[in-house]
């Protein structure tokens, strides 16, 4: 009945769209212990937009490695939106409407699939609230784990600020409660022009839970923009069920993450992006800190190619890791354009796996035909796992 | 914890909403300089291209072309119609090939626009890759102006093809020492613990 109406309701446009690609991917590998491996994908994709000015959007694919039997078919998103009520001449991009069907999922600091329902309710350009119920999945599609989950935002902007605010509940009878809410404020016209976005999640009754960011942006001159942040992030499991997430595989507590950036645009054709980063977490026998540095220049020559080198630090429980590299990338013509990419790395692991690893990989994209697009990747490694390894992917991709 | 946690967000949130007061309204800046186009508007549109689908889709020349001429409301002698009240904005181009029409090219804004980077957001090229995902949080309609949900389920979900150019470099020899480093890092894509077992204990890969 709210389908019907909501199809009434809606202004209808005289036409129908419909778009359909498809793209077939082959690759060949052999692992450690020399077996050939020959992944096969197949993706299907659609996107309509029917009459009442509904849209569709649906995304499957077909995997298996060639030389198993184990094929999976994985719908990453199967959704049917309904537009409910007109949209704002000043944000034609928001508009009322049900979300229906597979789809993703990104309120408070989730980030996963739903398939449910989502309705975004707008009474206002800049203000309204957000419906949402169904059930997570694992963005990695391979697990039938599902948790139920149900909630509702608002959200406003309000003195020059967009704001969230909301609560949620998930799990077995809906017994795990949230409470979130961030606020996101740029200030145009104080010195520095800073931006500042602060979040938070509380679970009552489980402080272990609870998860926070807080950003500060700011420009001290042209082309010169810095940052600062600090977050407080858990992970939340995605099943009702006892099984351990990659997450919790890793840490048994939150994990603390304060970053430092910069990016400076010396000249239009210049880009300089530097990040420090302190991790910290507690891996389920002991505290364990972390520390990144990155250094990345992009030198756009032209419209058409740029030169990206690139220098970083890692260091953990896990290692240590030093990289250089640099990536060249050039578009020849409307028809063909490619990239090469040549790194270093030294290691320290802590399974004392030590030592130089080097890669060299390219792309190569070229349409042929007016509806059709291939591309191929080579990459050829050496470290100490393989003196000399190979491995290529090529993909054809249909436009119907 | 909680009391902490609840003092700070409360400072922070009447720090933010005295400057909100302090502070003039913002608005964002508009772009005040037309982006190269990769043909002279005049030729960009093909009608000749266009009649096939067009024809497919039930199109009419109204569904582009208003034919609408607004004059003064008290002025009998109204000025002479401008071309411009009779050729469509870029708003109708958007409405098929904003992310709905998919072109046998990467990036589809390099349909019309000769650089992207000239109709991107100045904050896109601001550490845009990992720090996106809370702005988008934060209002994820305001990135519907360019983009459609594949957007995301593109890098965050979609498994059917292989993608070498999401990880850096040496990905193989250097995940774990990325993944003790910042464990939450992966979580941005990888959920499932079977990520890992795959390889580590089934051999799969």
């Amino acid at each position: 009945m709210l389908l019907f109406c909501g199809v009434c309701l809606a202004p209808r446009p005289a036409f129908a769209l419909f778009s359909l690609y498809s793209k077939t991917t082959l690759g060949f590998y052999r692992d450690s212990d020399q077996r050939a491996h020959y992944p096969l994908y197949y993706g299907f994709h659609f996107t309509g937009v029917h009459a009442g000015e509904a849209e569709t959007q649906a995304d499957l694919s077909l995997s298996n490695d060639l030389s198993g039997t184990d094929w999976k078919i994985l719908p990453s998103q199967l959704l049917v939106s309904i537009p409910l009520a007109d949209s704002f001449a000043e944000a034609p991009y928001r508009r009322t409407r049900l979300q229906l069907g597979r789809q993703f999922f990104a309120e408070s600091f989730e980030l996963t699939l739903l398939d449910g329902v989502q309705v975004p309710f707008y009474w206002t350009a800049s203000s309204g609230c957000l419906i949402y119920g169904g059930s997570l999945r694992t963005t990695d599609l391979v697990d039938t784990w599902s948790t139920p989950l149900g909630g509702v935002t608002v959200f406003s902007e309000v003195l020059g600020a967009k704001a969230r605010a909301g609560l949620s509940a998930r799990g077995t009878g809906f017994a795990e409660q949230a409470v979130y809410a961030s606020v996101l404020r740029p200030f145009a016209t104080v010195p520095l022009s800073p931006t500042v976005l602060v979040k938070g999640e509380m679970t009552p009754g489980n402080e272990g839970g609870s998860q926070f960011l807080g950003e500060l942006q700011f420009v001290p001159a042209d082309g010169f923009v810095a940052g600062l942040s600090h977050s407080i992030r858990s992970p939340k499991r995605t099943s009702s069920g006892t099984q351990q997430t990659l997450y919790q595989m890793l840490a048994s507590s939150a994990q603390r993450t304060e970053q430092v950036w910069l990016n400076w645009e010396p000249a239009p054709s210049w880009n300089v992006q530097a990040l420090v980063r302190s991790l910290g977490y507690n891996s389920g026998f002991r505290e364990e800190t972390g520390s990144q540095q990155e250094l990345s220049l992009t030198w756009t020559l032209d419209a058409s190619q740029a030169i990206s080198p690139v220098f970083g630090h890692l260091s953990g429980y896990g290692g240590e890791l030093w990289d250089a590299g640099v990536r060249y990338q050039r578009k020849v013509s409307e028809r063909f354009e490619f990239l090469t990419e040549l790194s270093a790395a030294r290691l320290d692991k802590i399974n004392a796996i030590q030592g130089w690893a080097y890669q060299l990989r390219g792309n190569v994209h070229f349409i042929p035909a007016q509806r059709m697009a291939t591309d191929l990747w080579v990459e050829v490694d050496r470290n100490p796992l393989f003196d000399f390894d190979a491995r290529v992917i090529g993909s054809v991709t249909f436009f119907h | 914890m909680s009391r902490s946690f609840t003092s700070l967000t409360a400072l922070l949130l009447f720090s933010i909403g005295g400057a909100s007061w302090a502070a003039d309204s913002v608005s964002a800046k508009q772009q005040t300089v037309s982006p190269t186009l990769v043909a002279p508007l005049k030729r960009l549109f093909s009608h000749s291209e266009h009649e096939a689908p067009f024809l497919r889709m039930n199109v009419a020349c109204t569904e582009c072309h208003s034919f609408s001429v607004k004059t003064g409301p008290f002025d009998p002698l109204a000025p002479e119609v401008k071309k411009g009240f009779l050729m469509p904005d870029r708003k109708i181009c958007h409405q098929c090939h904003l992310e709905k029409i998919q072109q046998p090219r990467r990036n589809q804004c390099t349909l019309c626009h000769q650089d992207t980077r000239e109709i991107m957001p100045a904050d896109h090229k601001n550490s845009w890759r990992i720090r996106h995902g809370q702005f988008a949080q934060a209002d994820a309609d305001s990135c519907k102006q360019c983009h459609s949900p594949r957007t995301c389920t593109e890098c965050h979900t979609q498994r059917d093809l292989a993608k070498p150019a999401v990880h850096r470099p040496n990905f193989l020899m250097t995940h774990s020492i990325q993944a003790r480093a910042n464990p939450q890092s992966c979580v941005a894509c990888h959920t499932s613990p079977s990520q890992c077992t795959d390889c580590h204990s089934r051999g799969k890969r």
